[in-house]
């Protein structure tokens, strides 16, 4: 087990909420798991809490946010207990993070050959030459042709996908054991995004790194992640291996999820995710706008499904058709 | 390395006319003044303190193109030599301004909390005191010499420059490459130096000839009202002070150059600080909320 999240919790706080009701938890029970080697594929709507979660785990939450509880095991260390210097000494050594908009990552006023040298520099001393040769040979791998000659560009001469490849470099660089990489390919176009991914899934695949890709698109999870975990109004409702959710979802939302997947016909179909974003209901969170509820769903659902395949629903019945 | 150096400076300016006319007219001043201000030895028949009894208060001729002072003495070779008065003074006391206030501001735009409220406050309290007033009281507190009066301006910029390395600490902290540095794991330190200063130095850069031109001012006005550089020196400001007691009885040309020179060199840095403005797309106003009270 690489990396092991149990029951996450996270608190907004903010200004305006002092002395009023409670805000509902941004990151309310939280749970999954990575296996060393495979990569899963973490999607939802926008705000369901899948960036804060990663952010929970690396310790990079905002100041208004905060870590309520829960655990976070990374090699059996509780990364959420960690102290900042030993988190700062995991992250970007141990723990790659393709931050979202990663495009924007690379400093603007140095050469990348630097930022490259400099990234490895930042947690042991290096050897001039061995840091450059490294930076070349993962540029190269990373399919960026003449490394040497690219290594003296400045950001702002690269087009949008050399960019997005040496962001890969950069958090690929000292040799992770687990990347999460938030929209890795967010603001490309389709067929650099394609390349991007295959990448990003050879390199995971050829040093048998844990991979978390957060996404919004179905497709990318289904063509490169061993498994899924679906998040609504922060909590993971359903994870499991890729074939067996996407043959046979449990749980209400990942159906919904999946018959929207071709997304433009879907809503030309007025047939969305079903009404708003609820306001935080009592029981299940997903009720206001779940075709198949019934009055059970006034209490929370609990986590159905054993092994490795779990939905939180009433009514999931795991391994049915 | 040198000749790279001096082959990207070269293309770079071969290139400026087309890129910004401002910036390569303010540029152009300021080369006109230091070619004019390193010739004056080689170049002008009269120094400075050269007296011509012979000549006093004449006004311009071909002899003396500006005509001379009350000592008899070249109104333009002291115009010149008070050049190196307008170029090292304010020049030193920015760099002053940039090495007191920038580290104050970095740390406190990166710390925030107590240390960058404290910060803030303080050069609030400060920024209701009219700046001038401010640099001549300091001046008047420390006695009136040159190095005082460097330190004084200086540490009117130094407000300035923390306040600005400040707001743009604070802006930059939320670009995605600062979140991709902490996110490689580097270290606040680290972070500071490597990542933050040289970022938000360049893009505070353009302020610096306007800063230059404030400091210009402030120096000129207090050689005008007689504190900092010794009297009688070719300091413009000074000049003009003894020039203007003059004016009332007719001659006006002692008064009238120094004044002339000094708007001319602040018309050239403002020019090249709106030329830099155009060249990196920043407007002086996205600095505005840095800028604040104290004017520039």
């Amino acid at each position: 087990m690489l990396l092991d999240v149990q029951d996450l919790r996270v608190e907004r706080q903010s200004r305006a909420a002092v002395g009023m009701a409670p805000m509902p938890l941004a990151l309310n029970g939280v749970s999954f798991r990575v296996v060393k080697g495979r990569i899963l594929g973490m999607v939802g709507e926008h705000g369901a809490g899948k960036s804060l979660t990663a952010s929970a785990i690396l310790g990079l939450l905002q100041p208004e946010a905060r870590v309520v509880g829960g655990r976070a095991l990374f090699e059996g260390q509780d990364l959420l207990r960690m102290s900042d210097a030993d988190l700062t000494r995991l992250r970007g050594a141990r723990i790659g993070f393709v931050v979202q908009s990663g495009h924007t990552t690379l400093d603007p006023n140095t050469r990348v050959g630097a930022q490259l040298i400099r990234a490895q520099s930042v947690h042991r001393p290096i050897v001039m030459a061995e840091a450059v040769w490294r930076a070349e040979t993962i540029m190269s791998s990373m399919g960026i042709v003449e490394p040497r000659l690219r290594a003296r560009a400045w950001p702002h001469e690269l087009t949008p996908s050399a960019v997005q490849r040496l962001v890969l470099a950069l958090a690929l660089i000292n040799e992770p054991q687990l990347l999460i990489a938030d929209e890795p390919t967010a603001g490309l176009d389709i067929t650099t995004q394609v390349q991007i991914l295959d990448l990003l899934y050879l390199e995971l695949r050829r040093r048998r790194i844990g991979g978390i890709i957060i996404t919004r698109d179905l497709g990318v999870v289904a063509q490169y992640c061993d498994d899924i975990a679906v998040m609504y109004a922060g909590q993971v409702v359903e994870q499991g291996p890729v074939p067996q959710v996407f043959a046979r979802s449990a749980h209400p939302f990942t159906r919904a999820l999946l018959a929207s997947m071709p997304e433009r016909l879907a809503i030309a179909n007025g047939r969305t995710y079903g009404g708003p974003l609820p306001d935080a209901p009592d029981g299940c969170p997903y009720r206001p706008r779940c075709d198949e509820a019934t009055e059970r769903c006034g209490v929370a659902p609990p986590l159905v499904g054993a092994g490795v395949h779990a939905a939180r629903c009433h009514f999931a019945r795991i391994g049915a058709a | 390395m040198i000749g790279r150096v001096v082959r990207r400076l070269g293309s770079l300016l071969r290139g400026l006319p087309r890129r910004s006319l401002a910036a390569s007219f303010g540029l152009l001043i300021l080369v006109g003044f230091a070619a004019v201000m390193a010739a004056r030895p080689i170049a002008w028949p009269h120094g400075p303190a050269q007296v011509d009894t012979a000549h006093i208060l004449k006004a311009p001729s071909l002899r003396h193109p500006l005509g001379t002072d009350a000592n008899g003495r070249d109104v333009a070779a002291r115009v010149m030599d008070g050049t190196r008065y307008a170029f090292a003074v304010p020049l030193a006391a920015v760099l002053l301004g940039i090495v007191l206030g920038a580290p104050v501001g970095l740390i406190a735009g990166l710390v925030g909390g107590f240390a960058d409220l404290l910060l803030r406050r303080l050069i609030m309290a400060v920024g209701f005191i009219p700046p001038l007033l401010l640099a001549l009281a300091l001046v008047a507190a420390m006695g009136p010499s040159l190095r005082h009066v460097v330190i004084a301006i200086g540490l009117l910029e130094a407000m300035f420059f923390a306040r600005a390395m400040r707001a743009e600490v604070r802006a930059m902290h939320e670009s995605g490459f600062i979140q991709g540095a902490v996110a490689m794991g580097n270290a606040l330190p680290r972070l500071a130096l490597l990542h933050l200063l040289p970022n938000t130095l360049a893009r505070i850069a353009g302020e610096i000839p306007r800063r230059v031109a404030w400091a210009l001012g402030t120096l000129a006005v207090m050689g005008f009202v007689g504190v900092g550089t010794a009297a009688d020196s070719t300091e413009w400001g000074e000049m003009v002070r003894e020039g203007v007691a003059l004016m009332y009885a007719g001659p006006w040309w002692p008064a009238i150059f120094p004044g002339l020179a000094l708007l001319l060199l602040g018309f050239g840095l403002q020019l090249l600080a709106a030329g830099i403005s155009d060249l990196t797309g920043r407007r002086p106003a996205a600095l505005g909320g840095a800028m604040g009270g104290v004017p520039h």
